[in-house]
């Protein structure tokens, strides 16, 4: 369209002169639309290709549209409860969240003096380093049946499989903070002689707070990854369990409503998470 | 009695199994009230020798004392004024001195030690930015609110580790004047740090020459006779400032300087201090 515009007032020069750069910046005003379009088109694509497997994948995933029609119910009243087994989408979320709010909060009570000591005594990080390299990375799979051993009860083994999955980063992220301390700020500790608890709390914390955010943010992921698996497991009520659940009753249209509202959650945990980190770091 | 005494001190650092000694039989008195500048070539071993004297670190041989005592660590008589400030960054510049006032004043009345801080960044005169975070202050400032931190604690010796080298020129004077200024009303013992010649003569009663690293030990004193209040200008024209500058300098290329560096230091660390000092000569001549 710009260029028909520019054709048309060609033979005047200056005119030309002028649509140049009004020319140019209507190409950037374009390209920033296309920009802002572009995860539109990212998601109508998906949904293409989920629609032409649905229809000629010869399995038994739902359209897109079945999906939407099957799920509306639990879309329209996300606090409905109708039943055990039949309540609004956000309703099972938040079941999930409070659980996930306890087992992260156990995991922060744990991994944040955890953290300390790996990163204030070289001894106590010679002595657990290793052990914690190698329980880091065992799935919340694997510790679940322990939990239950531990507990007899689903409950706390629940709480105790989040907790114990999540706290990694924390410890990890708050040893490395202890650790890069400036030795500056340490010697303005020693001049004034500050007491063992005011040089933690008045310049230690304050000085590893960023780190240890970065942490908790991402504890508080990890968390939400474990929940799903825990409630699956256990059958505890929650987005997690509800999608297991559904999936044994043949009710599939559900199981991608429930990833949907798992992955919509977790990103908005994570921009909470990283929101308050940006502004620990900026202060 | 000296206030402030180093005796036959040698210290060193390990360096991949093996160390390399930074100070050597290294002999300081610092009586009081006076005011010493210890002037230096970069990485001589400078900052070592104020963790020294602030006892943040010990001697590997030799005596540090402080008031005719063994120094056992840092303590609040001696307030350090770091070369990079050491301020901390989640406070505000108030809080910042108020972290070291309530923890050596605590005997005092809240109300005297606000007055007390309030006071010390008068001095300053950082009383209006005293609610700023050290990020949004400029060098110069920060500077001065690690001095009013380090005044606050009244101590007995004000140990300043090249305060203003990372300073632009007009903030440095400015800052020398406050220094100047609070060494003659308070009368405070000060041991001032610097590779900057000019700097040292403006404020000392004496200069102390240290020479290049590695076992740098430090030369004969150089006494500085000359009248205060001094100023840039009226010391330019003075033939006892230029006759100062010239032993100091002499000694530091000379025999302390020369010789050793070409066989000892690193290229780098020797350069940088060459210039430094070819720059004092030539803003002589």
């Amino acid at each position: 369209m710009s260029n028909l515009a520019s054709v048309d007032v060609a033979p005047d020069a200056p005119a030309r002169l002028a649509a140049g750069p009004l020319g140019s910046r209507m190409t950037r005003l374009a390209a920033r639309v296309g920009s802002a379009l572009l995860p539109f088109a990212g998601i109508a694509a998906l949904l293409v290709l989920w629609d032409l497997v649905s229809r000629f994948g010869g399995t038994d995933l739902p359209s897109p549209m079945r999906t939407w029609e099957v799920s509306r119910p639990l879309i329209v009243e996300p606090f409905a409860k109708r039943g055990e087994l039949d309540q609004g989408i956000l309703r099972f979320t938040w079941y999930s969240l409070i659980l996930v709010a306890k087992g992260y909060a156990l995991a922060l009570l744990l991994g944040t003096p955890l953290g300390f000591l790996l990163g204030l005594s070289s001894l106590f990080r010679k002595a657990f380093d290793p052990i914690i390299q190698i329980l880091r990375p065992v799935s919340p799979l694997a510790w679940l049946p322990l939990g239950l051993v531990l507990f007899q009860n689903s409950k706390p083994a629940s709480l105790f499989t989040i907790a114990i999955c999540a706290m990694w980063p924390t410890v990890l992220n708050t040893a490395m903070g202890v650790r890069a301390i400036p030795q500056d700020y340490l010697n303005v500790a020693r001049v004034l002689r500050l007491s063992p608890a005011k040089r933690f709390f008045k310049v230690l914390v304050p000085a590893t707070l960023p780190y240890m955010f970065t942490g908790f943010r991402l504890s508080l992921g990890i968390a939400w990854l474990v929940i799903v698996a825990v409630e699956m497991l256990t059958g505890s009520p929650g987005v997690g369990g509800f999608l297991w659940q559904e999936y044994n009753s043949l009710i599939y249209e559900h199981i991608i409503l429930c990833i949907l509202t798992i992955g919509v959650v977790g990103f908005g945990l994570d921009r909470i998470m990283s929101v308050i980190e940006t502004r620990l770091r900026g202060a | 009695m000296a206030c402030l005494e180093l005796q036959d001190v040698s210290k060193g650092y390990r360096n991949g199994g093996r160390t390399v000694e930074v100070l050597s039989h290294v002999n300081l008195q610092v009586s009081e009230g006076e005011f010493v500048a210890i002037v230096g070539y970069s990485g001589a071993g400078k900052t070592t020798l104020v963790s020294l004297l602030a006892g943040l670190a010990a001697p590997d041989s030799g005596r540090a004392l402080f008031e005719g005592q063994p120094m056992s660590g840092p303590g609040p008589e001696r307030g350090v004024v770091f070369q990079n400030y050491s301020l901390l960054p989640w406070l505000s510049a108030y809080d910042n001195v108020r972290l070291a006032v309530d923890e050596v004043h605590s005997g005092w009345t809240a109300a005297r030690r606000r007055k007390h801080i309030e006071a010390c960044l008068e001095m300053v005169s950082l009383l209006n930015a005293r609610d700023r975070k050290p990020a949004q202050l400029s060098g110069g400032m920060r500077q001065r609110v690690a001095l009013a931190r380090a005044l606050s604690l009244d101590p007995k010796v004000l140990l300043l580790d090249e305060p203003l080298s990372a300073l632009d020129a007009l903030t440095r004077a400015s800052l020398q004047a406050e220094i100047a200024r609070l060494h003659g009303e308070e009368r405070t013992t000060v041991v001032l740090v610097t590779n900057d010649v000019d700097e040292a003569i403006l404020l000392a009663d004496r200069i102390v020459p240290l020479s290049a690293g590695p076992r740098a030990t430090l030369g004969p004193s150089i006494a500085v006779d000359l009248e205060r209040p001094r100023s840039h200008t009226s010391l330019n024209r003075s033939p006892e400032f230029k006759r100062i500058r010239e032993s100091v300098i002499d000694y530091l290329l000379g025999s302390a300087g020369r010789v050793r560096p070409a066989a000892r230091v690193p290229d780098h660390v020797a350069a940088a201090a060459t210039v430094d000092l070819m720059t004092a000569e030539l803003g002589d001549a």
